[in-house]
């Protein structure tokens, strides 16, 4: 048993207010009656507004709604993209690579041309004066003149002085 | 936790599998199903809300409100609960927002003796047994003691007692009307009973 029992059973007795016998049938009149009111108030907006709703509560279940609102998300995304990469213009970015060869850097094309042609010139250079010397110990009879000149990897003529060989050699020739 | 004695369910004038039917009927546009649940529903809902707010115009015009948000909603009424505890949850949501609308102004009608008091039980008890306590009381005064009483409590309190000790329903109902865990009813409760035991200790002594 509760200690609030009779405490309850008092308030329970509240129950006896309800409504008068007809009150049901004239609340259903007035309910029917504020409806067609309702309706003639609604403006035309309102209406196609509601039928609109009511259209896609029925249609439309909330998982539906949010795989439209990420797709319509993707598809603008990717338009974007696209915009972003073709810069405006008419022609395919993709075509736009495959046509036209990566322009190296000139900065960077002309330190290795250049480093390369030094040090295959200089190898050269080197190679052919001990060719020369060689030769030149080879054929001791054969006078070898003052300067001579002996072919770059470029094709250009480069003068090989006698004074540029060490003395001994230069002197043991004279 | 109160071990409060559980109240007499109310006796319902037809089971939840009609209250379905009439439902799907309504869904698919039959305004007389509507009707019928309204006709259903009307006195019970009138007893909460005019419990809830202390005056019968209130009241008609809140139930009027209660029943078009029905008639607008009921096409999304998925039958995850019973009709009748979804319509109750719309009723005390409404009447809840009404009451914080309105504020704490409460306006109580007594012009109206409520039929059938005199020959409950528990009245002719009150009136009989603890005639030395309350010698002149009457119908009129009984009605007023304990509206005064009910109202000292707040809405939500007031709430769980018009749902629980006047109209009879069970915690894990209240509990699903109200949106809050059966713990919580029975607190409120707690709470609400020894209050108005403090308010009505003369007339149950």
């Amino acid at each position: 048993m509760s200690e609030f029992e009779d405490i309850q059973r008092l308030i329970r007795l509240k129950r006896y207010e309800t409504p008068s016998e007809d009150f049901v049938e004239d609340f259903l009149a007035q309910f029917h009656q504020r409806q067609r009111s309702e309706l003639l108030r609604h403006s035309a907006r309102g209406l196609l507004w509601e039928r609109v709703a009511t259209y896609f509560d029925d249609l439309v279940s909330p998982k539906w709604v949010m795989a439209g609102v990420t797709a319509c998300m993707a598809i603008v995304a990717a338009w974007g993209a696209m915009n972003i990469v073709s810069g405006g213009g008419q022609q395919s970015s993709v075509a736009m690579i495959a046509a036209e060869p990566a322009p190296m850097p000139a900065q960077v094309a002309l330190v290795v041309d250049s480093e390369l042609i030094r040090e295959a010139e200089q190898g050269r250079q080197l190679e052919i004066e001990g060719i020369l010397l060689s030769r030149h110990f080879e054929s001791e009879g054969v006078a070898l003149p003052d300067e001579t000149t002996v072919v770059s990897v470029s094709g250009e003529t480069v003068p090989v002085s006698a004074e540029l060989l060490p003395m001994s050699f230069s002197g043991f020739n004279r | 936790m109160e071990n409060t004695s559980e109240p007499s369910p109310p006796t319902p004038t037809s089971s939840a599998a009609e209250d379905r039917v009439l439902v799907e009927r309504a869904q698919a546009g039959d305004t007389r199903a509507f009707d019928d649940l309204v006709r259903k529903y009307t006195t019970k809902l009138y007893g909460l809300v005019y419990n809830m707010t202390s005056n019968r115009e209130d009241t008609a015009d809140l139930l009027q409100e209660i029943f078009a948000k029905a008639y607008r909603s009921v096409k999304r009424f998925q039958g995850k609960s019973s009709f009748y505890t979804w319509i109750y949850s719309i009723s005390v949501n409404m009447t809840l927002n009404f009451l914080k609308k309105r504020g704490r102004y409460t306006k109580v009608s007594l012009d109206d003796v409520d039929n059938g008091i005199q020959n409950d039980p528990e009245f002719i008890k009150i009136t009989t047994a603890h005639r030395d306590t309350i010698r002149e009381v009457n119908i009129h005064e009984l009605q007023k003691r304990l509206n005064d009483a009910m109202s000292k409590l707040s809405d939500d309190h007031r709430v769980v007692v018009t749902l629980y000790d006047i109209q009879g329903h069970q915690h894990n109902e209240i509990s699903k009307m109200l949106g809050v865990s059966e713990g919580t009813i029975r607190s409120r409760l707690f709470y609400a009973h020894r209050l108005l035991q403090t308010h009505l200790e003369d007339l149950v002594k």
